[in-house]
């Protein structure tokens, strides 16, 4: 049997409301799993950049120290006059 | 929203358990996987607490605001979701509720299954807007300012979407 009365605007919202709301009154869970994110949001932007500064800086350091190196080392060749470089070179080779 | 503005957790709280519940019912009844509807609202709520400053009262409401934002999100979430499905990757069906007094919710869980098949069917304008009035109750100037759009037009869409949904339903929902 059907209701011959068509359903208010009002009671058609809320039984809209009522249905989609099966435990949405109870915030407490939302607020806690908001306030846990909030809190581990706030702290990793500075904690990632120290993780990533204590674990990679010191290996990026030998990098650039090694890189400056083998670049001097290069220069000393190129700029010096190729006998020079011959005569160090046939200097090492005899001290073999 | 000052008091946001300005860190205070306390007023974070207070902010959920305000607009809490019916974020939660609208985002029940957008969302295309409705079982995704806890994690927007959390992602929602945390979009909040990050932008506070950027809020203006001069602009919107709080609420208007706070759902303009969950709309946003909703929006994109359904977007990736279409997608998903459309490559197969989200075909698996929803897990069951296998927490104690599942079994007494089924009617619940029925009356949420009926209302969001109803609310499929409607244009998604249509439903964005009756959400908003059913779940938050917002006046029609507040719905037109989180949808955009003018008063007139969202008196139009919700005419129309109620007529829908009574054609849809009947009286199944009450």
């Amino acid at each position: 049997m059907t209701n011959p009365e068509p359903m208010s605007d009002a009671r058609l919202e809320a039984a809209l409301a009522k249905a989609l709301g099966p435990g949405a009154d109870d915030t407490a869970p939302l607020s806690r799993a908001v306030l846990s994110r909030m809190a581990l949001d706030t702290a990793s932007p500075r904690t990632q950049l120290t993780e990533v500064l204590v674990t990679h800086l010191p290996l990026t350091g030998l990098f650039l120290a090694a890189l400056l190196f083998a670049g001097a080392i290069g220069h000393i060749f190129v700029s010096s006059d190729l006998t020079e470089a011959m005569t160090i070179i046939s200097l090492i080779g005899s001290g073999i | 929203m000052a008091a946001l503005a300005a860190g205070d957790r306390h007023a974070m709280a207070q902010v959920i358990r305000r607009h809490g519940p019916g974020l939660r019912r609208f985002l029940a009844g957008m969302l295309a996987a409705p079982h995704e509807a806890e994690d927007i609202a959390q992602e929602t709520f945390l979009r909040v607490w990050s932008a506070a400053t950027r809020y203006d009262p001069d602009k919107a409401s709080p609420s208007t605001w706070i759902y303009r934002i969950a709309l946003r999100l909703a929006i994109d979430r359904n977007r990736r979701t279409g997608f998903r499905r459309f490559l197969g990757l989200d075909a698996a069906p929803e897990p069951e509720d296998e927490t104690p007094g599942a079994e007494s919710s089924l009617a619940a869980r029925q009356a949420l299954g009926l209302a969001r098949a109803g609310l499929a069917a409607l244009p998604d304008r249509q439903r964005r807007a009756l959400l908003l009035r059913a779940v938050t109750e917002m006046s029609t100037a507040e719905i037109a300012a989180v949808l955009g759009g003018t008063p007139g037009a969202v008196e139009q869409l919700l005419v129309r979407a109620r007529s829908g949904l009574r054609a849809l339903m009947g009286d199944k929902l009450l």
